[in-house]
């Protein structure tokens, strides 16, 4: 007993970032050009057909129910506050490194966000992409993104990545912030994004800032799953006593009422 | 009701205040097994913890309008949290049940005494128990609790004040409530006297049954709760702590898993009050008995499953939060049929506009408005807007105190004759009632609209804009006290000064109506035989 009562004291905390995983920025190098990608509508596209114009590249999965649609969210409320012109002078990337992410989802992320923005935002200016495994392990290797599978989705950094026309990794913009009680808690500056991208439209190449990065993570820790079903089992063992205890009460009553 | 041969006999018993049993002085009280010696000294300890209470809600509405002149800002806050402790689980969760329902329970059913009289005086002890704990938590090395009466994690794990030892004594008024509701339901399975069939159950006791099983089912969540916050505390296991597996909103769950359902541990024997005061002054039959027996079991059963609207801003799912807010709408469905019938017992009655009446009246009034606001904050969207202000201390002060709150004082209005074999006086008992009704209303109506307006709760020196209504609900705090005061005043000086009662005062249909002011010590000298429903009137006396 008191050893299931002690498991998630002594186990605690499951859901530290393992070693290894995060950002190594990868600042003043190319994305291969040749890496393959299905668009939301299921063409398939050679990144180096698509990133003739200064990109904001975002890595998420699209089943993710934590932080990536609020980075997103955040991402598109931003956006109209921006200098420059979407589809014209930049564009948004999203790609999935979920390998099991289809077109179909991809699409109806993309109406979602592109509503979010709350302007007639052009639709070709924010690409959902995704890929096989290989692709993905491409794209992230060239951009120093490491991810892990977990057991409820992945582990990741929350990284913004600004691509100059030619596809040169021009900066990182680390999500460092969580506001809570606002509709989209992660917020990002106007201001930066607009330093951000004008600098990737130069193809002037600035290094990363030392701001710690967030991680996208599920908090399960072992513990509380037995926990939780200590609860369930006391729960049943009262429910059936008291259950019981009616049924004694109604059997040997000295008359029926 | 039947074996109206009683009365005759009556007049030659004695009262149980003059049995003599094996003990004298206080212990024949203390050691008393007589349900209504218990259900007596209930209503002692718990009258006394009420004027702790208010005098402590008196305390607060003094200082909200001169933060800082009267106490400090931790006084503050463990002024509220002890208010809170006081009046929620030592006043009005055993309350009515404890007190009414030890005196009138076997009576109504036309029995001796409980199923199991030593395990009675058992949870009075325990009561006690827990009641000096609790209060030895105020005066012992270290603070006083600050962390409001619902005790949240994480900070209660955290803060320094005497949580483990409130905990403790809230823990062991846990065990008295378990096992009262054990007794009642124990009792009213079989203790009921020939052709006491089920449909033929007074209200009351109709609802202290229901009360009977939430009791025996919620309050042991309670208990392990809190068994999980001493632990945290003593032994640094993270049931609620992140950082160590935990999850602060788990504790949040469990704790409204027992709360919510005590909210109807409160209302549930308060509403049964209401429906014996109504036929008994309309001098009618109650309308739609098996109507407000269905009610009441459907309020008790379906209260388990609303637990969730207390924590919608607390981080849940869409889906859990709209099938709590449904779920909340339906618990008002069965309170809603309740209140029809009690003014369709009013229609075409003869209506006596008595003390217990006008506090009945007051009731139905009152707690429409707090039922009808909980919809209100039981919605999603404008829950969002006025969680966290005065708008549900509002709320919950208009069901809690001006529901349950009147009907106790209804309750002791109309049983004062038969419990105290005295009358009070009438045209006092209306002038108290005049100013805490008025009062009541400016306390708290006040607040609905500084909620509305975003005043937070629990604040020690509230924004300066709602300084204003602030002013007239503490006005209001004084009002009320001055009610009280009246009202109490009326009552003691009857104990000792009010002319006798007679057997049936008001004219009332049940059974301890039948039987002589204040009761023999076994209640019947022949246990009577029941041939009709309850509500058949009589003549006062």
């Amino acid at each position: 007993m008191m050893s299931v009562l002690f498991t998630s004291a002594v186990f605690g905390h499951d859901a530290e970032v393992p070693a290894g995983l995060g950002i190594v920025e990868k600042t003043g190098a190319t994305i291969p050009p040749d890496i393959l990608f299905h668009d939301e509508n299921g063409a398939t596209l050679k990144l180096g057909d698509i990133i003739t114009k200064p990109t904001i590249l975002s890595l998420v999965y699209l089943t993710c129910d934590h932080i990536c649609p609020q980075v997103l969210g955040g991402l598109a409320v931003a956006l109209p506050g921006l200098k420059m012109s979407p589809g014209k002078d930049y564009q948004l990337i999203t790609i999935s490194f979920d390998a099991h992410d289809d077109p179909a989802t991809a699409l109806q992320k993309k109406a979602n966000y592109i509503k979010a923005t709350g302007i007639s935002f052009p639709k070709n200016a924010w690409k959902f992409l995704t890929g096989d495994r290989e692709s993905v392990a491409r794209i992230t290797d060239a951009v120093g993104f490491s991810f892990q599978r977990d057991l409820h989705g992945f582990i990741h950094p929350v990284v913004l990545v600004f691509l100059s026309p030619r596809g040169v990794i021009t900066g990182y913009h680390y999500v460092s912030r969580y506001q809570y009680g606002v509709e989209y808690p992660v917020t990002f500056s106007t201001a930066e994004l607009n330093a951000g991208l004008a600098a990737a439209s130069r193809g002037a190449v600035t290094l990363g800032a030392t701001k710690p990065v967030l991680y996208c993570f599920t908090h399960q820790p072992v513990g509380q799953e037995r926990f939780l079903n200590l609860l369930v089992v006391t729960g049943i063992v009262t429910l059936l006593s008291v259950a019981a205890f009616f049924i004694y009460l109604r059997m040997t009553s000295r008359r029926s009422g | 009701m039947t074996e109206r041969t009683l009365d005759d006999k009556a007049p030659e018993e004695s009262s149980f205040y003059d049995e003599k049993g094996k003990y004298s002085g206080v212990l024949a009280w203390l050691m008393s097994t007589d349900h209504k010696r218990i259900g007596l000294m209930y209503l002692g300890a718990l009258l006394s913890f009420f004027s702790v209470g208010v005098t402590l809600g008196v305390l607060i509405r003094l200082s909200l309008i001169a933060p800082g002149a009267i106490l400090t800002a931790q006084q503050y806050n463990e002024v509220f949290t002890v208010h809170g402790i006081v009046q929620i689980f030592l006043f009005i969760i055993p309350g009515i049940p404890v007190a009414f329902g030890n005196f009138f329970l076997p009576i109504m059913i036309g029995a001796r005494d409980v199923a199991f009289p030593r395990l009675n005086r058992l949870t009075l002890w325990l009561y006690l128990a827990g009641a000096a704990i609790v209060l030895l938590s105020l005066f012992i090395k270290g603070a006083p609790p600050d962390t409001g009466w619902t005790f949240y994690a994480p900070y209660s794990i955290q803060t320094k004040a005497n949580v483990s030892l409130a905990v403790f004594g809230v823990f062991v008024l846990g065990f008295s409530s378990i096992f009262t509701g054990l007794n009642f339901v124990t009792t009213i399975h079989r203790m009921r006297a020939p052709g006491m069939k089920w449909f033929r159950l007074p209200l009351f006791v109709w609802t202290l049954y229901a009360t009977g099983w939430v009791q025996i089912l919620a309050t042991p969540v309670l208990a392990i709760t809190l068994v999980f916050i001493v632990l945290g505390r003593v032994f640094g296991v993270g049931f609620f702590d992140p950082s160590k597996g935990g999850d602060p909103i788990l504790y949040e769950h469990l704790f409204w898993v027992y709360s919510h359902p005590a909210v109807y541990i409160m209302v549930l024997p308060a509403m049964g009050i209401i429906s014996e005061i109504m036929p008994t002054f309309s001098r009618r039959n109650i309308f739609g008995y098996k109507a407000i027996v269905f009610s009441a079991l459907a309020i008790a059963s379906v209260g388990y499953f609303v637990w969730g609207h207390h924590m919608f801003t607390s981080g849940m799912s869409d889906t859990a939060r709209i099938v709590f807010s449904f779920i909340t709408f339906l618990v008002a469905v069965p309170s809603g049929v309740k209140v029809f019938n009690w003014v369709a017992t009013l229609y075409k009655g003869s209506i006596e506009v008595d003390s217990p009446l006008l506090f009945a009246l007051s009731f139905i009034f009152l707690f429409s408005i707090g039922g009808l606001t909980g919809l209100i904050v039981g919605s999603l969207a404008p829950n969002l807007h006025v969680h966290g202000t005065y708008f549900i201390v509002a709320h919950f002060h208009y069901v809690m105190f001006g529901g349950v709150g009147f009907s106790f004082l209804a309750g002791l209005h109309y049983w004062f004759p038969k419990m105290f074999g005295r009358m009070f006086n009438e045209k006092i008992a209306k002038i108290g009632w005049f100013f805490f009704f008025i009062g009541f209303n400016v306390l708290y109506f006040s607040m609905f609209i500084l909620g509305y307006q975003g005043m937070p709760r629990r604040y020690f020196e509230p924004p300066p804009q709602y300084h204003g209504w602030s002013v007239v609900s503490t006005v209001g705090s004084w009002l009320l006290a001055v009610g009280l005061i009246i009202i109490f005043s009326n009552l003691i000086r009857a104990l000792f000064k009010g002319p006798s009662a007679s057997s049936n005062p008001w004219g009332g249909g049940t059974l301890e109506w039948s039987i002589p002011s204040p009761p023999p010590a076994e209640n019947f000298i022949e246990i009577p035989v029941v041939e009709t429903g309850p509500y058949g009137h009589r003549e006062r006396e």
